[in-house]
């Protein structure tokens, strides 16, 4: 837990450069676009949690966040500036895998169990802006190899009260690290 | 035994691994439980308690903590025991609740979860009552109802049971409110047995039997109004068109009707037989929205047809029938009684009005006829009539030969004469008019012809006259060239410009009066030569004006100085004394050539498609005005 904590802490506060080269030109990700997404994706993940904001999210005992199978940006990934300029495939791949992941969960009863949520919701708008990134990243005609990721279990209602916080507060974290990611992008890679 | 092992290693691998695959993300661990007494669903308003048990590795809760929909609870917590606290509520009214508790462990800052639990709240289901089945004709279903009761707020199913009366089968049927039951499953003759039972966690309950025969349960085939016909007879009447696919032959049916303003319905009941579209005529007020609705029952059996959907329907204005109107205000009241039933044919109570009405009018003719017969011959009651009518009317009325002394008219006519003779010096002013000769054109002679004559003498003579009168006004006779008659049109210009411009005086007489207005002669017109505005509109004159401003306003910018500002308006100021519609001004231009190449395009649609209008170049213009003033 502390490990993927540092890890993202590291990707946080890391002086990225500006130099290099750019992706190769047939592979260039819209960067631009994809800042402006993620950046949008962030408010929208921090707006969909206030209304739950009164809630204090307890913790579970045993609990471990390098083992509960969230996609978690790494230093392997190559989405640090070096591995970026040098293939950006990679950790593209990683966000889209992060993306998959959520965007299920999204969808999932655990959301749409309470009908004021979805589709005018905060969540309803996260989870229709987070498809937009997606399919920002994976283009008609290209696939990326993605895990299986299967359906959660059906939930109770008083579990779905929490989950909602676990998985938005989850989100949070991984859209910041992405929005960094697009942004270093859009600054030196986009040609 | 291996088999055995192996299978739950397997099984232990797979947890491990779908758990790794979900993520803890997706799942709630608890460290403990909670539970609810008397139970997680009980009836509404009771007194709960809702236990929480703590079993957290490596610690001893300080405090254990209930929350509620996600909110601390603050109250009614009692501490049982070091893992144990309950919290206790009166008079629970919540149909749905969340509930799970925490502790605060010593060792972490955040509390841990212990467990939760949802709680429900309700009442127990009411007797079903009301139950009703029916065959809507060509369904294939008998579709069976009830009254539910009160809501229970818990998942409640009902049971419809359907026992044969011949053959002792029954049949169940589970649902969470109405069924249909498909006839082709009801073998078991015609009489049935039916009834419902309704069951949830708080309780069960059953219906009284119903007892139905197949036959006695059908609903004609729904009946529907296709449209409204307004009929002009002598007193204006609606006629409905409806039908019905039914194939029972003896139908009975309502027609319900109201405007849309009122409250209560009319009804009209028929015994129908749907062979042929049926037509209901209804005699209405005029100009007011009627909303109608027509329903139909097998005839002597229990269940009708839902109303049809409204049908709407406006009568038109009244049109007004003086000899009727007396007949007609019956016939309205008669429509404004409430919720009057009818009986029988309408088309039998028309003829009745209508042989009415004929026989009251025959009776007035015989009556009136009598009276003039016994008027003409009884010369006696003729004589004393006449003596009568003599006593009372004035004098005056039957004088053969008035007094002429008595005429207050022709006093007041001696008084003003007297008055006249006095003022001598006015009698001018009651000189009668000379009368001028009245020409008549052909329509086909042309206006030169015109001219010629205006040339010659009788031009002369008018002018003279003209001159008398008007001192130094003209009036100029207008022919009109399409009819040859001419009407005395006045046109008050100044003698010389009437003597210089006989011409155009005569060009305009070619052009209808309209034209007469855009100021041909007009010396402004001659300011803007080149703009060639088409003149035809009665908006040139509005144009011109505009113009003129337009003219003003760039003359103060780049376009002209000062000094040619000026210069311009005492052109204009000549122009005004001496104007010619021929005369051009060749390269005279107040406005840049992009401004009057627009305008050229102007000129060949009617000045009043605004729409061309170059604002886009003025826009420019006067910013580049305001550039420069800076």
């Amino acid at each position: 837990m502390l490990g993927s904590r540092a890890v993202m802490l590291l990707l946080l506060v890391l002086p990225w450069t500006t130099q290099g080269r750019a992706v190769p030109e047939g592979n260039s990700p819209a960067w631009v676009q994809g800042q402006q997404l993620s950046q949008q994706l962030c408010t929208l993940a921090w707006s969909a949690h206030l209304p739950m904001g009164h809630v204090d999210l307890p913790r579970e005992e045993g609990e471990d966040e390098t083992t509960n199978g969230v996609p978690h940006i790494q230093c392997g990934d190559g989405c640090d500036p070096q591995g970026l300029r040098d293939n950006s495939q990679s950790c593209l791949q990683r966000i889209h895998q992060g993306l998959v992941f959520y965007e299920k969960l999204l969808g999932s009863d655990i959301f749409t169990g309470e009908a004021s949520l979805f589709p005018h919701g905060p969540v309803g708008q996260l989870h229709a802006s987070l498809l937009g990134l997606r399919q920002l990243l994976q283009p008609e005609g290209h696939h990326w190899e993605t895990e299986q990721t299967p359906s959660p279990s059906p939930s109770q209602p008083w579990q779905r009260l929490l989950l909602r916080l676990k998985i938005l507060r989850s989100l949070q974290a991984f859209v910041a690290v992405a929005a960094r990611v697009f942004a270093h992008g859009a600054a030196t890679l986009s040609p | 035994m291996n088999q055995v092992t192996i299978q739950w290693d397997v099984a232990i691998a797979l947890y491990i691994f779908f758990n790794w695959c979900h993520g803890g993300i997706t799942n709630i661990n608890c460290s403990g439980r909670i539970w609810v007494e008397p139970a997680t669903i009980f009836k509404m308003g009771m007194n709960i308690s809702i236990y929480c048990q703590a079993a957290i590795k490596n610690c001893q809760p300080r405090r254990l903590y209930f929350y509620k929909n996600g909110i601390k609870e603050r109250f009614q917590i009692t501490r049982i025991n070091k893992t144990t606290a309950r919290l206790w509520y009166s008079n629970f009214l919540e149909p749905q609740a969340f509930m799970y508790c925490t502790a605060d462990c010593p060792e972490y800052f955040q509390e841990t979860l212990i467990c939760g639990k949802d709680i429900s709240s309700g009442y127990p289901p009411d007797v079903p009552d009301n139950v009703t089945c029916v065959i809507y004709e060509y369904s294939g279903n008998m579709t069976c109802t009830w009254n539910t009761g009160k809501p229970t707020y818990l998942d409640t199913k009902y049971v419809v049971y359907v026992k044969s009366l011949e053959t002792e089968e029954e049949q169940q049927y589970l649902t969470s409110s109405y069924i249909n039951i498909s006839t082709d499953s009801l073998q078991g003759g015609k009489k049935y047995l039916v009834w419902v039972q309704v069951a949830n966690v708080l309780g069960v309950e059953k219906s009284k039997p119903l007892q139905i025969h197949l036959d006695d349960i059908v609903i004609p085939s729904a009946s529907i109004i296709s449209r409204a016909e307004d009929i002009n007879t002598t007193v204006p009447k609606t006629v409905i068109h409806w039908n019905s696919q039914t194939s029972i032959e003896k139908v009975s049916c309502e027609m319900r009707y109201k405007s849309t303003t009122n409250h209560t319905w009319n009804v009209k009941e028929f015994d129908t037989n749907f062979t042929y579209v049926q037509q209901s005529e209804f005699y209405l007020q005029p100009n007011t929205k009627y909303i109608f609705q027509v329903r139909c029952q097998e005839t002597g059996k229990t269940y009708w047809q839902p109303w049809s959907s409204p049908f709407f329907h406006k009568t038109p204005e009244k049109v007004p029938q003086v000899t009727l109107k007396s007949f007609q205000h019956d016939t309205q009241n008669s429509e404004l009684l409430i919720a009057s039933i009818f009986k029988g044919r309408l088309t039998s109570d028309n003829r009745q009005q209508d042989i009415g009405l004929l026989s009251g009018m025959v009776f007035f003719a015989i009556m009136l006829s009598i009276l003039s017969l016994i008027g003409i011959f009884n010369r006696s009651l003729r004589t004393g009539i006449k003596r009568r009518i003599l006593l009372l009317i004035p004098k005056w009325l039957y004088e053969d030969i008035p007094n002429m002394e008595n005429s207050n008219v022709v006093k007041m006519l001696q008084e003003k004469s007297e008055f006249m003779n006095n003022n001598s010096s006015e009698q001018v002013l009651y000189v009668d008019p000379m009368i001028t000769e009245i020409e008549i054109f052909l329509p086909e002679e042309k206006p030169m012809d015109y001219r010629k004559e205006k040339n010659t003498g009788s031009l002369e003579t008018r002018d003279s006259l003209q001159k008398s009168l008007l001192t130094d006004t003209t009036v100029v006779y207008i022919p009109d060239p399409n009819t040859g008659y001419k009407p005395q049109i006045s046109n008050f210009l100044t003698e010389g410009n009437h003597l210089s411009t006989n011409d155009e005086t005569a060009l305009s007489t070619l052009r209808p009066p309209a034209d007469s207005l855009d100021l041909g002669r007009n010396a402004r017109f001659k300011n803007y030569p080149n703009f060639a505005f088409s003149m035809s509109s009665m908006n040139s004159l509005s144009n011109t004006l505009f113009l003129e401003e337009l003219s003003l306003i760039l003359n103060q910018g780049e376009c002209n100085p000062p000094d040619t500002q000026n210069s311009v308006e005492g052109e204009t100021a000549m122009l005004l004394e001496n104007a010619s519609p021929n005369e051009t001004i060749p390269e005279q231009t107040l406005l840049p050539d992009e401004f009057v190449s627009c305008l050229g395009i102007m000129n060949e649609e009617l000045p009043t498609i605004n729409s061309y209008f170059p604002q886009n170049i003025l826009e420019s213009h006067f910013d580049r005005i305001s550039l420069l003033e800076k």
